[in-house]
């Protein structure tokens, strides 16, 4: 049933599954329910990393060194916990500069150089082809193996097939069709490919379920699970020594060597870069990949020993050796399950070609827009630029370089596919891949790292790589006498490719990369170091470095200073994507409804986004020699730019610090203005005292001295009169006294020179005191006096003069302000919630007009009435009283109404706020 | 809003720090000598210890990236278009 001819029927039906997914996709994209938007798909399209060499290749190195293929792995695991901060970055980076491949990325970075575009573009062709010539050869061998069925033939020649039956030819060319149709169909590249994208992720799910299920039927249907292989093979001496990890072959550095290269391929191989960087469709998809494929590559290699191990035991001294790189399709083959052998042939296809559609698409757009554009451009003979429409001659040419990369990686595979070391391949493009890791990491970090860094880097890690790894393969493959690698070219022992400056004991891959890294980066560091960047350099570092840095703070710098009129931007953007798009896109560059008017002039802005737009199409370097070629004046004058990014970022600190100063002042004159403020109160308030004490003063001394005088008059003045005169003089001197001490009491406090005697006193004994010294002025006004105090003892820390001194006031007050006979004066003591008391002296008076009970405790406020009390006050009582409350932490209030009465309360806290450090605070306070 | 933007980048450095430190144990794991330490000692349910703790340990660390990045919303319901992320 596997004849050769139902294996190609079942191959190219599943090649018409991948156009029919392909145009699904875009189908639905169109509609705009696009499948890329979403972060699975952008996993499973990023395992393309997985390609042929995984599903076949893994197993064969399995066999021969145990764990030896797990680092390819690791290290993409490692990775992937790193690219929450690198690859994201990467990606922020792309979209904002529309970047087409890994070449473009190099190359903007430094400068938008064609150069170093070109330079990577040629690595990576020379690095890469191989690779794809790998993925060919893996589905021709797997081919002519089934074609055996169900004898176990190992190919020996690929040529000995007809072209026919050349399943590579075939498939290249089936290929080679689905990606012109779907990976150059868009003029720009920057754009994703919908269709690729989607068959990819596909393949990468068939390849998964394919391996999966074939380990799941060796492992438990050939064997009885795990166990019973292992423990089967625990017997057989070749394969126990692969169960130790220090028995690998390269030891422990060769392990870490092949961890950082599979670290740097995850990202940095141009395929990895095209469906990780280039096609992803949101940044934030990169949180869900991170540990969703390590799990794909994990369950991927699940059951790579037990088929290894198997496979070993199966074909151990029976009939003609079996290659192990061939265990997943044999072993079923051996045990003669058809259908599981037709998946596995399956799983391996899949894995191919995916890796072929991207690596095709990622390679041909470099060789596009790196080489073939800006070689073209150069040619001024072609005038290329002066002629109509473009889009359609660059993506002929982006078609005819798919097919020339394909075409060329067949060829290759025609030509040296069997004498070149097919193994070590996969590891010499991983090598090669591993040369891009320092001018990316350094470019995106360290904005010195220059263009001449960069260029010296790769050039030295190339030549390091070609040196010591393909140099060797050459003479592997006979083309060069294997004298050149053991004896060292023309007998120079220091120059042996494998063994460099004598260093020995690595092996070849680990051997390549610390050569190759330390020329790499020591060049790139070193020259950088010693280098002036030119200002686009400088421009490029600081929008590739600072790339995070929030784009409002950025300041808007115009790239073009030149002059060009709008019509002749959009005629340029029309020759490579066409009238209809480039009115379009400038429409929406201006942000309005209509394009506007042609004849105007188009802002810097304008011109540096056509720039972006056409680094899409061409590339950056080139989009800026097509921009440069209408831009009138002097070209871009990114000199000024960086003058403008110097000069704005300096007058932008300046000014936070000078908005910061005046903030600053502004809140010292506040408090200035405050302080000022208070001050003349205080002195106004000061010379209303004084004037109002004077004035107080002046009126018992006047009628003392009118008295005294009548007295001194009249020396026959009759007993009584005189006695009554004398009376009244007492009572003055006696105000007058009352007065004196009370203006110096309160001075006194105010001061902070008031003596405070503060100790624990029971309340109650206080009110009775000061009621006991006021019951004779109550008995004269005829004036009710009640208490309601508790039973307990109110202890309070107090001075106890002061307090009664306040009780005294209030209950005087109380008492003049009664109607004789029917006036009634309650004092009541109640704790309070807060462990203090407050303490009430409430009585029937007139009351208090509301427009005046603000002003009570003011100094020589008093109540206006006509109540003559005027002269039995000095003014002062209220103001004291409430200063004294205020020291001991309590409050003083009033409330009253108008002829019902008027109550006075304060609060007393149970402790006296603390020590002299409060006193003090509390002096300063109340001064 | 301002606020929000904060806390999510005090949130954003502090799994860096994480992620950080779990990728720097991570490398310690998959490498030798750790890797070395358990020789071609003893099986675990019949598999070779070496390979069960390879893999174990490459479990454990997807699980821990897992939680460091949160399952949180990786999926954007409509995400920015080009000329938007440009703006």
């Amino acid at each position: 049933m596997l004849s050769g001819w139902f294996v190609l029927l079942v191959a190219g039906a599943y090649i018409g599954l991948l156009f029919a997914v392909a145009l699904y996709a875009r189908r639905r994209a169109r509609r705009g329910g696009s499948l890329v938007r979403n972060p699975l798909v952008y996993t499973l399209s990023i395992a393309v990393y997985c390609t042929a060499w995984t599903f076949y290749g893994s197993v064969g190195r399995s066999a021969e060194t145990g764990i030896g293929f797990l680092p390819i792995y690791l290290g993409p695991t490692l990775m992937a916990g790193l690219w929450w901060f690198v690859l994201r970055k990467i990606i922020r980076i792309a979209h904002q500069q529309h970047i087409t491949s890994i070449a473009d990325f190099i190359g903007s970075r430094y400068g938008k150089s064609a150069l170093l575009g070109g330079l990577v573009t040629v690595i990576a062709v020379v690095g890469i082809m191989p690779y794809i010539l790998l993925q060919l050869k893996a589905i021709s061998t797997s081919y002519l193996v089934l074609r055996g069925y169900p004898e176990l033939l190992m190919p020996t020649r690929a040529g000995a097939v007809t072209l026919l039956e050349d399943t590579a030819a075939l498939v290249a060319l089936a290929l080679g069709i689905f990606s012109v149709l779907f990976g150059a169909r868009n003029i720009d590249a920057s754009e994703r490919h919908e269709g690729v994208v989607t068959a990819v992720a596909f393949e990468s799910l068939v390849k998964l379920m394919a391996f999966v299920a074939i380990g799941i039927y060796i492992t438990f249907s050939l064997f009885d699970g795990p166990s019973d292989i292992f423990s089967r093979a625990a017997a057989m001496p070749d394969l126990v020594t692969l169960i130790d990890p220090r028995d690998l072959p390269g030891g422990w550095s060769g392990w870490l060597a092949l961890t950082l290269l599979a670290m740097s391929a995850i990202v940095f191989l141009p395929r990895q870069f095209q469906v990780a960087v280039v096609e992803c469709a949101d940044e934030r998809y990169v949180r869900t990949a991170a540990w969703l494929l390590p799990l794909y590559l994990l369950l991927i290699n699940l059951f790579v020993l037990p088929i290894a191990f198997g496979g070993a035991l199966l074909f151990h001294g029976s009939g003609p050796p079996v290659d192990p790189d061939t265990y997943v399709l044999t072993v079923p083959m051996a045990a003669k399950a058809q259908f599981l052998t037709l998946v596995a042939f399956i799983g391996g296809f899949s894995a191919a070609t995916g890796m072929v559609i991207i690596a095709t698409i990622a390679l041909s757009t470099m060789v596009c827009n790196e080489l073939v554009v800006p070689i073209l451009l150069r040619v001024r003979a072609l005038g290329l630029w002066r002629r109509g429409e473009l889009g359609g001659l660059l993506l002929a040419i982006r078609r005819i370089t798919i097919v020339a990369v394909l075409f060329l990686g067949y060829l290759y595979f025609r030509l040296i596919g069997e004498s070149y070391a097919l193994v070590s391949i996969g590891l010499i493009s991983f090598s090669a891949a591993a040369q891009f890791a320092p001018a990316v990491l350094f470019g995106i970090y360290w904005k010195s790292a220059s263009r001449a860094g960069a260029l010296a880097g790769l050039s030295a890690g190339f030549g390091v790589w070609l040196y010591t790894l393909v140099v060797p393969s050459f003479a592997r493959s006979g083309w060069l006498p294997w004298n050149f690698v053991d004896v060292g070219p023309f007998g120079i022992a220091w120059l042996r490719p494998y063994e460099l400056l004598g260093l020995s004991g690595l092996d070849p891959i680990t051997h390549s990369l610390f050569w190759s890294m330390l020329a790499n980066i020591g060049a790139l560091v070193g020259v950088s170091l010693f280098t002036r960047r030119t200002a686009i350099e400088q421009l490029q570092a600081r929008l590739f470095v600072d790339v995070f840095d929030d784009n409002r703070k950025r300041p808007r710098v115009p790239e073009w200073r030149g002059e060009v009129a709008l019509g002749e931007i959009e005629t340029l953007l029309a020759r490579f994507v066409g009238t209809r798009r480039a009115r379009r896109e400038l429409t929406a560059f201006a942000g309005g409804e209509a394009p506007p008017a042609s004849d105007g002039a188009a802002t810097p802005e304008i011109i540096g986004r056509a720039e972006r737009l056409l680094a899409g199409v061409l590339g950056a370097a080139s989009a800026r020699v097509v921009v440069a070629t209408v831009v009138r004046g002097e070209a871009p004058s990114v000199e000024g730019v960086l003058e403008i990014l110097d000069e704005s970022s300096r007058t932008r600190e300046y000014s936070h610090e000078l908005e910061r100063k005046s903030r600053q002042l502004e809140a010292a004159t506040a408090e200035l203005r405050a302080a000022n403020k208070r001050l003349t109160e205080l002195d106004r308030l000061k010379d209303d005292f004084v004037s109002t004490v004077s004035h107080e003063l002046r009126t018992p001394l006047t009628s003392i001295r009118a008295f005294l005088e009548i007295l001194k008059d009249n020396p026959e003045l009759e007993v009584a009169k005189r006695e009554e005169f004398l009376d009244i003089v007492v009572t003055e001197s006696e105000r007058l006294t009352r007065l004196i001490n009370q203006v110096l009491d309160l001075a006194k406090i105010e001061s902070g020179w008031m003596n405070w005697r503060i100790k624990m006193t029971d309340l109650r004994e206080l009110i009775n005191h000061a009621l006991e010294a006021e019951a004779r002025l109550f008995a004269e006004r005829e004036v009710r006096l009640l208490q309601r105090l508790p039973d307990q003892p109110a202890w309070a820390e107090v001075d106890p003069d002061r307090i009664t001194q306040v009780l005294i006031n209030l209950l005087s007050n109380a008492a003049k302000f009664c109607a004789a006979g029917s006036g009634r004066v309650v004092v009541r003591l109640e704790p309070m919630g807060s462990g203090g008391y407050r303490i009430e002296v409430r009585d029937n008076g007139p009351g208090i007009p509301a427009d005046q009970i603000d002003r009570i405790f003011e100094k020589f406020r008093q109540v206006d009435d006509e109540h003559q009390i005027k002269a039995v006050g000095t003014g002062l009582g209220l103001a004291i009283a409430e200063r004294i409350i205020r020291y001991h932490g309590g409050r003083i209030w009033v409330s009253s109404r108008v002829s019902e009465g008027t109550t006075f309360s304060f609060s007393l806290p149970a402790r006296h706020p603390g020590g002299v450090d409060a006193a003090q605070d509390r002096r300063r306070n109340s001064r | 809003m301002r606020k929000r933007r904060e806390s999510t980048r005090v949130d954003g450095a502090r799994r860096g720090e994480r992620l950080l430190a779990l990728v720097a144990i991570g490398f310690l794991a998959f490498n030798f000598p750790l890797l070395g330490l358990l020789g071609a000692g003893g099986t675990l349910f019949g598999i070779p210890a070496p390979f069960v703790y390879l893999y174990v340990a490459w479990a454990t660390f997807i699980a821990l990236v897992a939680v460091c990045l949160g399952t949180g919303n990786g999926r954007a319901p409509v995400s920015k278009s080009k000329a938007e992320r440009d703006a």
